[in-house]
């Protein structure tokens, strides 16, 4: 049998085991403290404020006019005014240009809000705020939340004008202006020195007055039967309107130019000594101012004549101001000739106020207004007349 | 039965036993050390790792910013960028350059007070110098320091080293003390390769006490900051001569330019967080001083971007960065105020702003 050989017994050394332990516990804390670090930066990472910003820059780079508007809300807008229209005021403002967001390297700083001013060819339009939250990130960082977004949008206000009949009713962009738009009520339609029939209503303008940021308004002046009428500028601005009486020429002269005619001659024959005040009358509004020239007429100022004769007669500008009234413009050249064959012309354009006699089924002068002679009406008519 | 040995025998084999030991123990402490060492390049390397190539995007600039800022480690993002990584991160945190001149007129120096002959001397001139001059604490998220404020501008100067490119620089307090300045910061920039600098030589054109001291060095990045005999503060690219010729009665080279005729200079990315040294001057005239300090684990540093909202607030008109790092001190009163990140002491430098 051979003897085992004694001898210390040669295990592994202390040394090398604490050692060993040692490493592997610092390399587990440095993989430890790499984990760490690593969420450590993700947290400062997330809690930069450029991340917080961006949401809100991309609202100025993409142009998106909603989410700015939804941010600041729009400015006071008139019952006729959307805030579609608003966005397309912002929008059209904003068009070509260039629009860049940063941070504001100005003004006062703050530590606790970040203010971020947005510019559109180098012109501050608005700005956002970012304000610290109250609670900290999970390491103990300071995390940014939106604060508030203002527009500096100018929306200057444009004072707008609609003088219209009484009974029209004035939209703007679709909406009916109430009462509360009338600056301006009870203003004649008629010359000032016209004198009316009793009992005669009288149509009466009425001026509505409004205002509006954006400007491109719709403006209609409707009456009760939907009918619309022609509103006309009457400045350059394009925002004083007004509505004339209803021009009929178109069919209003041909059917009455030549009973207008007949009715003047009547009365300048009367006049004139020429023909009858009974004749003069049957084309006159009983009781009317017209009817008590002619009743009370007596100034026989014409020269003895032999003959008389009328020329270049005409009619134009026929308003109608209702059913059973209207007026025209009647011009001719009146002359008289003496025995000798001496002529004195006396040119003639009045405005006839004609109303309706349903007693009589006939129109008829209850005034008239005596007008400067029209040259270039007289031209006109004489060219037709050769032609 | 056992051979017995001689005790000669014994006394060699003891002897052995115990040289055996020592070199046990000699080799196991160097294996220790190594290790230890070995870890912690492991530690730093890993940790690095992690802020450059991390979840931080920020971070990483700040980082690679503050590591090409500093002398000693100009050479570390290389580690873990390529030139054109870093090229980039460069571009995307810089701040703007712009070309227009700066307008004195926004600078309205106040008339000079009477200081009056009250007749009392000392204890008057005190509270004089004490109104004339004001420190104010300055403090942010990631870096404190403080702002000295000089009402009379024609009070400060550009202090310089002996022998400018001949000998080592003088520490800040020194280069005080040689013109008999009440405040000083340091300056502009100079030679340090790897951080090793003697601070002798200056970088770009140096004007001090209305003499040229130094023209050599700077280029296209750098700024020259001046003061015009007028007091008033102007900054551009120069040469010695040429700011001489414009009536530049001192002044040093480093930028950026901060703050230009009332505007923060727009800075792009996040920046990097170092000690900073800066000058500006407010609308009354005033020459603002500022030193923050940074590298500690309670103040990291301050950006561009800090310092712009700094000089802001303080009513700046006109604002320069000046050298920072290890060289960012504050000297006043016969003292160093603030908490320089330098591990050796202050540093020698060859150009100071002083306040006498």
């Amino acid at each position: 049998m051979t003897k085992k050989k004694k001898g210390k017994k040669r295990g592994f050394p202390v040394f090398y085991t604490i050692y060993w332990a040692l490493v592997i516990c610092a390399l587990g804390a440095i993989a430890y403290g790499c984990v760490w670090l690593w969420d450590y930066c993700e947290d400062y990472e997330a809690v930069q404020p450029k991340y917080a910003a961006q949401k809100y820059i991309d609202i100025y780079e993409k142009g998106d006019i909603s989410a700015m508007l939804d941010l600041t809300g729009t400015i006071e807008l008139y019952d006729y005014e959307t805030r579609a229209d608003y966005e397309k005021y912002v929008a059209s403002l904003l068009e070509g240009k260039e629009i860049t967001c940063k941070i504001d390297r100005e003004s006062k700083s703050s530590k606790d809000r970040k203010r971020y001013i947005a510019r559109a060819d180098g012109a501050t339009f608005s700005e956002f705020t970012l304000k610290l939250k109250d609670e900290k990130s999970e390491h103990g960082f300071d995390q940014w939340e939106f604060d508030s977004m203002t527009l500096d949008i100018p929306a200057p206000t444009a004072t707008y004008t609609a003088k219209v009949l009484s009974n029209y009713t004035v939209y703007v962009n679709g909406t009916a202006l109430s009462d509360d738009f009338i600056t301006e009520d009870h203003i004649a339609t008629f010359a000032s020195g016209v004198k009316l029939p009793t009992n005669f209503y009288t149509p009466e303008y009425r001026v509505y007055t409004f205002r509006s940021h954006f400007g491109n308004l719709e403006i209609r002046a409707v009456d009760p039967n939907e009918k619309e009428a022609d509103l006309k500028q009457s400045d350059e601005t394009g925002r004083n309107l007004y509505m004339d009486l209803e021009y009929i020429d178109e069919y209003a002269k041909p059917k009455y130019n030549d009973y207008v005619i007949t009715a003047l001659k009547a009365y300048c024959t009367f006049i004139s000594e020429d023909g009858s005040r009974a004749n003069a009358l049957k084309y006159v509004l009983p009781s009317s101012r017209m009817a008590s020239y002619i009743d009370s007429y007596d100034d026989k100022w014409f020269t003895p004549h032999a003959r008389i004769a009328f020329d270049d007669e005409t009619t134009w500008n026929y308003y109608k101001f209702s059913d059973t009234c209207f007026c025209c413009n009647a011009q001719m050249v009146f002359t008289m000739y003496t025995s000798k064959g001496k002529a004195a012309r006396y040119p003639i354009t009045y405005r006839l106020y004609f109303m309706y006699n349903s007693k009589k089924e006939a129109w008829q002068i209850f005034d008239y207004e005596a007008m400067d002679f029209d040259y270039e009406v007289w031209e006109a008519t004489k060219a037709a007349a050769k032609n | 039965m056992a051979k017995k040995h001689s005790k000669e025998y014994y006394a060699r084999k003891k002897h052995r036993r115990r040289v055996r030991a020592f070199w046990r123990a000699f080799r196991r402490t160097l294996l220790v050390l190594f290790t230890i060492v070995f870890l912690v390049a492991i530690a730093a390397v890993a940790g690095a790792a992690v802020l450059a190539k991390g979840p931080s995007p920020t971070l990483s600039d700040q980082a690679v910013g503050m590591a090409l800022e500093s002398s000693a480690a100009k050479f570390a993002p290389y580690i873990y960028f390529t030139d054109e990584e870093v090229e980039a991160i460069k571009a995307r945190n810089s701040i703007q350059v712009t070309d227009d001149e700066v307008d004195t007129s926004l600078v309205t120096i106040a008339a000079e007070e009477d200081d009056g002959d009250n007749g009392s001397g000392g204890d008057d001139q005190g509270e004089t110098e004490e109104k004339d001059i004001e420190i104010v604490a300055v403090k942010g998220a990631t870096y404190n320091g403080y702002m000295m404020i000089v009402k009379d501008p024609s009070r400060v100067s550009v202090g310089v080293s002996n022998g400018l490119g001949s000998q080592a620089g003088m520490q800040l307090a020194k280069i005080a003390e040689k013109y008999g300045a009440i405040g000083a910061i340091n300056a502009g920039g100079f030679a340090d390769a790897n951080g090793m600098g003697d601070g002798g030589t200056p970088i770009g054109p140096v004007i001090s006490q209305g003499k040229i001291v130094w023209r050599n060095g700077g280029g296209a990045n750098n700024v020259v900051i001046g003061l015009t005999k007028e007091n008033k503060l102007v900054f551009g690219t120069m040469s010695a001569s040429t700011a001489y010729d414009k009536g530049i009665r001192d002044a040093v080279t480093f930028g950026p330019v901060l703050v230009k005729n009332g505007k923060g200079m727009e800075v792009s990315g996040v920046g990097s967080l170092n000690p900073r040294t800066a000058i500006g001057q407010r609308g009354d005239g005033a020459i603002l001083l500022l030193v923050v300090n940074g590298r500690k684990v309670n103040a990291l540093g301050a950006t561009y971007a800090d310092l712009i909202d700094i000089f802001l607030q303080f009513g700046a008109v006109n604002a320069a960065n000046l050298d920072g790092g290890t060289s960012s001190f504050m000297y006043y009163d016969g003292e160093l105020i603030n908490d320089s990140a330098s591990l050796y002491g202050t540093r020698k430098i060859p150009t100071t702003w002083i306040v006498k």
